[in-house]
């Protein structure tokens, strides 16, 4: 057997160190990765949602310049009130003595007692202060929107892929214009009465699935009752002449929707708190963002360097088929 | 005078014929009451002897658009819709529309002709034009009778358009210049019971039938595909004279008027261009007809270019706003300052939209709720 050099001692201990290194903290390495990767996701998500709605709102140049600078001021607020701010300071201090006590679990001092709640009833002023401030923020937000991106906004859901109406609305003109609800009924329609009776479970059970990814698990006697109201719905629409299903559809499709209770009362819910409201809408929310700001900064450079593509050379394109004077009759 | 007798026979006979009487009765009644008093109900329909010409041995031409097809016996219009039979040109798409749905009538678009309400759309399959982006190609570029069509006379388009509570009959998708009788008659009707009638067209229709549409189409949609005769050639197949003496005619006419432009990247996006265009309806139309820049989205054979910035749009939009011309939209761009109506004198947003959704309507009686200026448009 070959005596180990002194140099390839060095190696080997280096090499077994290291990989009692590693091993040791292979599960911190994991769990920072697990935690970036984590976060990222998270922050890609978000970015996604902004652009979509950026995107859906179409803001010109001078919306975007408002909206930036509008970020700028809720960044200095919030500097104002949790950086250099004496009674978060104080608050920070107060609590960590207050955890401190009761991890002991010996009972609050008073001083302790009453400092804290001195503080907390500050902080609470000082944060309806700073929400005021954020409002006034938002308010002028508000100005420089359009009432339909206003009320694009509001309509906004977050999502990965935007919905039709944001990705591909309808245009001027355009005949093909046939919502899900439709092309459902339409199918439904062109089924003979046998093969009706045969599907009607396997697709209306389909639906159901649909239905309750959007307002989650039903119960049994809900599920029935939907199942029920659907099914009269999709027999009106086959009893229906082709002509009085074209010119109802729009109100079939209505009829169809699930009554979404949670929904209802999130609405109603939503404007009873609009009124007494002191942290930011909808708009605010979404664009008073620091994350908002490094996108909404790439768009106002993209559009300040848009140049408009070369023109084409309509003599070297495949022309539209014309007719020729006297020649024009289509053969069968 | 004696008694006539009659013998159980001729009794018999009388008895039987006037019970057939009575019976057919009701049919012919109605029939003839469809046919002439609510309209025909066939779905071929021979064309009249005014918009075309039996020429010597079957050959027939059409004079309805400027194409002036001359069609051989069992050959079809450029518009695939008339068909020479034996000498006589028909319609193949009378009574039958491939596309019946009701829309707001902004989808039309018209943005000045009773904001808000409803239009029963109607549209047959045809076209006299052959435009590389056409969105609707797949009714468009058909025969009427190679398409799931739906059987429907003016009347029961009018009465269903009644009651659904629609304003209007759009004829509209395809071209209705290829669809010309049908709509005509069904406007004639509609008319009469009280429903109006808009007309999105590409207008490439010849000026005596569309004289005679003037007296019953109320608004009229008109695709302005560009300006420029090489663009309207390669791009659409058609010619641009013809569709700029129809603008002249439905404003001689008095008619409601808006004009609509797709800005295609590249193809018909030359500012220069579009300032001539704006220039020239200025002149010839008057700076209140609505111009609409609508964005193009790839469709049929040009899948391959990108949808029309909104800047593009937006130059264009300023273009025509330094040209003159009071009310210039955005189309298929929305949410946009460019959806809105503003009023030219005191420059408030009089009617807020969202595409072709209107939220809010400040108009009363046709004027600015704010300065009461009056805002031109069919308003009521």
């Amino acid at each position: 057997m070959k005596p180990v050099r002194p140099c390839g001692k060095v190696i080997y201990s280096s090499l077994i160190i290291g990989i009692v290194v590693v091993l040791g903290v292979d599960g911190r390495l994991v769990q920072s990765g697990v935690v970036e990767r984590e976060k990222n996701i998270k922050e890609l998500r978000e970015d996604i949602n902004s652009l979509n709605l950026i995107n859906g709102l179409n803001l010109t140049q001078h919306q975007i310049k408002h909206v930036l600078q509008y970020t700028e001021e809720v960044k200095s607020l919030k500097e104002s009130y949790f950086k250099d701010n004496p009674t978060a300071q104080e608050m920070e201090k107060t609590f960590t003595e207050l955890k401190t006590v009761l991890e002991k679990n010996q009972g609050i001092p008073y001083d302790i007692e009453r400092r804290t709640n001195n503080v907390n009833e500050r902080g609470k002023e000082e944060i309806e202060r700073f929400a005021r401030d954020l409002k006034s923020i938002e308010t002028k937000l508000d100005a420089v929107l359009l009432d339909s991106q206003k009320a694009v906004i509001e309509d906004f859901n977050p999502c990965l892929i935007p919905p039709k109406n944001l990705k591909d609305p309808v245009r001027v003109g355009q005949a093909d214009d046939h919502s899900p609800g439709e092309a459902m009924l339409e199918r439904f329609r062109k089924l003979p009465d046998t093969a009706f009776e045969m599907k009607k479970d396997e697709i209306l059970e389909k639906h159901m699935e649909n239905i309750e990814k959007h307002l989650g698990k039903m119960t049994d006697k809900e599920e029935e009752k939907e199942k029920e109201r659907l099914l009269a719905v999709v027999k009106e629409a086959r009893a229906m002449s082709d002509v009085d299903f074209e010119l109802n559809k729009t109100s079939l499709v209505e009829k169809i929707k699930p009554h979404d209770e949670r929904k209802e009362l999130a609405t109603k819910l939503h404007k009873i708190n609009e009124a007494r409201r002191t942290e930011l809408g909808k708009a605010g929310k979404y664009l008073l963002n620091e994350r908002v700001v490094p996108l909404l900064e790439k768009r106002l450079d993209d559009m300040k360097k848009f140049a408009k593509a070369t023109p084409v050379d309509l003599n070297k394109i495949e022309s539209a088929d014309i007719c020729k004077k006297g020649a024009c009759g289509l053969k069968e | 005078m004696g008694k006539e007798s009659i013998s159980r026979r001729n009794f018999m006979l009388n008895l039987g014929k006037f019970g057939i009487g009575l019976g057919v009765a009701p049919y012919v009644l109605d029939r003839f009451y469809q046919e002439n008093v609510l309209g025909k109900e066939d779905s071929l329909y021979e064309v009249d002897l005014r918009y075309y010409k039996r020429l010597a041995g079957s050959e027939v031409q059409c004079f309805i658009c400027p194409l002036n097809c001359v069609l051989n016996d069992g050959e079809t219009c450029f518009c695939r819709t008339r068909k020479n039979h034996s000498g006589k040109l028909y319609s193949h798409a009378y009574n039958n529309p491939c596309v019946i749905r009701i829309d707001p009538v902004e989808k039309t678009p018209l943005n000045h002709f009773l904001p808000g309400t409803q239009t029963l759309s109607v549209a047959t399959g045809g076209c006299n034009l052959r435009c590389l982006y056409c969105q609707n190609w797949q009714q468009s570029q058909e025969k009427p009778d190679e398409l799931k069509n739906f059987n429907l006379a003016s009347w029961q388009a009018v009465k269903g358009a009644k009651d659904k509570g629609c304003n209007t009959i759009a004829y509209t998708y395809t071209e209705p210049v290829a669809f010309y009788e049908y709509m005509r008659d069904m406007a004639v009707f509609s008319s009469q019971k009280g429903v109006r009638n808009v007309m999105a067209s590409a207008g490439y229709i010849n000026p005596e039938p569309l004289r005679e549409l003037c007296r019953y189409i109320d608004g009229f949609a008109i695709a302005l595909k560009g300006f420029d005769e090489k663009y309207f050639e390669k791009v659409c197949g058609s010619h641009i004279t013809p569709v700029l003496e129809a603008l002249k005619v439905i404003k001689e006419e008095r008619k409601w008027l808006e004009i609509t432009t797709l800005i295609v990247p590249t193809y018909n996006d030359d500012m220069a261009n579009l300032r001539k265009m704006c220039q020239w309806i200025k002149t010839n139309l008057g700076s209140d007809v609505p111009l609409h820049f609508a964005r193009f989205v790839p469709e049929y054979k040009l899948k391959n270019l990108p949808p029309t910035p909104v800047q593009t749009l937006e130059e264009a939009r300023k273009i025509g706003q330094e040209e003159g011309l009071r009310f210039v939209y955005l189309s298929n761009v929305a949410p946009h300052e460019g959806n809105n109506t503003y009023c030219p004198n005191c420059k408030k947003d009089v009617v807020k939209r969202i595409g072709f959704k209107v939220l809010e309507n400040n108009l009363e009686d046709g004027r600015c709720r704010y300065c009461k200026r009056s805002i031109p448009g069919v308003w009521t």
